[in-house]
């Protein structure tokens, strides 16, 4: 029985070991694995946790009030929720200097996914270009994840930059602010397609419009944000919970994997990990290891262990992230309408620009902002917060958000790199960067005006980098055999048993968010590699 | 800061932003802030008269706060009143008073003008008012930088 060794619990980790485990594989996963809080007050929508919890300023806000955001946190519009902040712990072990980038990582078990808002958008061939693998290769694996998670979409206008494939299931109902943008979308689309390139469709998600094994369709409580009591919204926990019931599964946890040791001849023996709790050494035998750490963890322990073996300090470049830019909007067709509380509360629409190359593609992502925290946004509008409340309360049905998402090249000057046992994360923004990003926001306000909605001036925001949490690109997979690159399936170039299964990768980063595209990437790799 | 200080500024803040009086979860959760965060121990002397002239009534509120908004956004008035909003958010009734606007269009409209006439107004109140003591008291530079 080939055995498998795995570093990292995200969306790339479980995907890879239960596809290995499928395989008839024996895994082992060594993992930090925080574990997330139960679920409070399960059968509570969103105002009842409101009116039932003893201390609700204590869920919402945090009990040292983290998710409070004051006028000098900067202009952020979503307080991050205190239940989920264990995703955000990070071991003692784990020290970084970055310059240029904000990076976010996760120990919890689950990884960063366990915060995924569930956009499951299939990169397509011309996405794939320099990948050494086109869609015909990666499609099978995107329904084969699709299947295994539960995903919903349908065919409509965005079709032509989401790929279709299998296992789609019927989507979520539509809140009534998106219903009332597709409408107006129905009414201009030839002239948003002609004139600004522009399509409005149905966003792809990873939430269940029907039960799912043991998980619960979505029944709209409004707690998307909060958790999901039912499990309607995929994470990578619940794979790891199948992993973790099957026989020849190990799931090493509360270790924090620091480097491997290989023989002379680029032949990886062993992996060492250190306990979070006591600091004592571990050390697993791998006959194959796979990192999917995601791209900064697994970049780490790569430059560690080469770093152990021969003191020599490398640089890993063309980290890659999306930029992002987040666009609040006020839909003039929902002023005086109610809000409704209980529906799906992440985004339910996906705008896509077309570019002079498809590369150039950028994405956008429409939430219609129903039941996050109201005082980050209400403090950021212009006027005093006793007139800003009573405008709020007036537009809040007609509140949305675009969240843009923009393409990113490997560059030379982006790199990850040890000094003095810190991971250095250091990015370069691209000069053409703030021109593209000027354009692409005029554009938005002209679409979005032709759909009868105003995005009011000055409260577009320039997210910085690392906040969208799409990182990749430091190991690229390579058709040609070149040092600190890797095969068309993962395999180091110059570790004969190492396999990189997540985004560090990845040769180039469309502007879609990448989770979907990880999992299916994972899954190919562990079907096909071993 | 003494607690009857503290609770003149949550009753006060409180009827600024909904109308309504806190209620004694409010109450609680907005000493409790206070005594965790220390964030206010030590303020500048033009904020310090900010925030007693904020005290004062809600209008007072309203006029410091405008000023805010407009000259001192990190003001501790401001960073109150968010968190003031933050916990009216998490429980009812205020919670429920946030979400509750609705009517015919042409209502909502005009709503919002008069909203935005009341701040204007505050604001203007706030130039003529605070500009002249935040000036005196040194905290505010007339001239450009550079």
């Amino acid at each position: 029985m080939r055995q498998v060794l795995i570093v990292g619990s995200g969306a790339s980790g479980v995907h890879a070991a239960q596809t290995l485990l499928e395989k008839g594989c024996r895994v082992a996963m060594v993992d930090v694995g925080i574990g997330m809080p139960p679920p409070v007050r399960p059968a509570d929508d969103l105002n009842g946790l409101k009116a039932n919890l003893e201390d609700p300023a204590d869920y919402f806000l945090g009990a040292q009030y983290q998710s409070l955001i004051l006028p000098d946190f900067g202009s952020e519009y979503y307080g991050f929720p205190p239940n989920k902040e264990y995703i955000f712990e990070q071991p003692e072990q784990f020290r970084y200097r970055a310059k240029g980038f904000s990076p976010l990582v996760s120990f919890a078990a689950g990884g960063l996914a366990e915060a995924w808002t569930g956009g499951s958008y299939p990169f397509h061939d011309e996405e794939l270009r320099l990948f050494p693998f086109g869609y015909k290769e990666l499609g099978p694996y995107y329904g084969k994840v699709a299947r295994r998670i539960g995903i919903t979409g349908v065919e409509d206008d965005m079709a032509r930059f989401f790929p279709l494939h299998d296992g789609l299931m019927e989507p979520l109902d539509l809140d009534d602010h998106s219903a009332v943008l597709l409408s107006a979308y129905a009414a201009r689309r030839d002239s948003l397609n002609r004139d600004l390139g522009c399509y409005l469709g149905r966003a792809r998600l990873a939430a269940l419009s029907r039960d799912f094994g043991e998980r619960k369709r979505c029944d709209y409580t409004g707690r998307c944000l909060w958790g999901c009591p039912r499990g309607s919204i995929y994470t990578p926990s619940m794979t790891l919970a199948d992993c973790r019931r099957h026989p020849d599964f190990d799931y090493h946890h509360g270790l924090y994997a620091m480097h491997f040791r290989f023989t002379d001849g680029g032949r990886i023996r062993t992996l060492v990990a250190r306990s979070t709790t006591d600091g004592s050494l571990h050390e697993f035998e791998a006959e194959a290891l796979v990192l999917a750490a995601g791209t900064l963890s697994s970049a780490r322990i790569f430059l560690e262990s080469i770093r152990q073996n021969s003191g020599e300090s490398l640089k890993l470049t063309g980290l890659m992230d999306n930029r992002q830019v987040l666009m609040p909007f006020v839909n003039l067709r929902m002023l005086g309408r109610q809000f409704n509380p209980r529906s799906y509360q992440y985004h339910q629409l996906a705008f896509g620009l077309t570019g002079s190359d498809p590369m150039e593609y950028v994405h956008g992502l429409v939430t219609t902002l129903k039941t996050a925290l109201i005082h980050p946004v209400v403090q950021n509008m212009p006027l005093d917060l006793g007139g800003a409340v009573a405008m709020f309360r007036d537009v809040h049905a007609a509140l949305g958000l675009v969240n843009i998402n923009f393409h990113d090249f490997r560059r030379e000057e982006n790199y990850l790199a040890l000094e003095d046992g810190k991971l250095v994360i250091h990015y370069q923004p691209d000069p053409a960067e703030p021109d593209r990003v000027h354009r692409t926001s005029e554009k938005f306000r002209k679409i979005l005006r032709k759909l009868g909605c105003v995005a009011p001036p000055g409260m577009t925001h320039l997210r910085p980098m690392g906040a969208s949490v799409h990182y990749a690109g430091a190991i690229p997979m390579s058709a040609d055999r070149k040092p600190l690159t890797c095969s068309p399936h993962g395999q180091s170039h110059d570790f004969e048993n190492l396999y990189f299964a997540d985004g560090t990768s990845f040769p180039a980063l469309p502007a879609k968010n990448l989770t979907f595209t990880l999992m299916a990437n994972a899954t190919r790799i562990a079907e096909e590699a071993f | 800061m003494k607690s009857e200080q503290l609770d003149s500024e949550c009753q006060t803040y409180c009827r600024y932003l909904t109308g309504q009086n806190p209620t004694s979860y409010i109450r609680e959760k907005y000493h409790e802030y206070h005594q965790m965060s220390g964030a206010f121990s030590s303020l500048a002397r033009f904020d310090r008269f900010l925030l007693s002239f904020s005290r004062r009534g809600t209008w007072m509120a309203r006029i410091a706060d405008g000023y805010s908004v407009r000259f001192l956004k990190q003001s501790a008035v401001r960073k109150k009143l968010v968190l003031m909003l933050a916990l009216l958010e998490c429980a009812p009734p205020s919670s429920s008073y946030l979400d509750a606007s609705r009517g015919p269009a042409a209502l909502v409209l005009a709503r919002m003008c008069v909203t935005a006439a009341a701040s204007l107004l505050a604001l203007v109140a706030a130039v003529l008012v605070l500009l002249p003591v935040h000036w005196a008291m040194g905290g505010l530079s007339l001239r450009r930088p550079g």
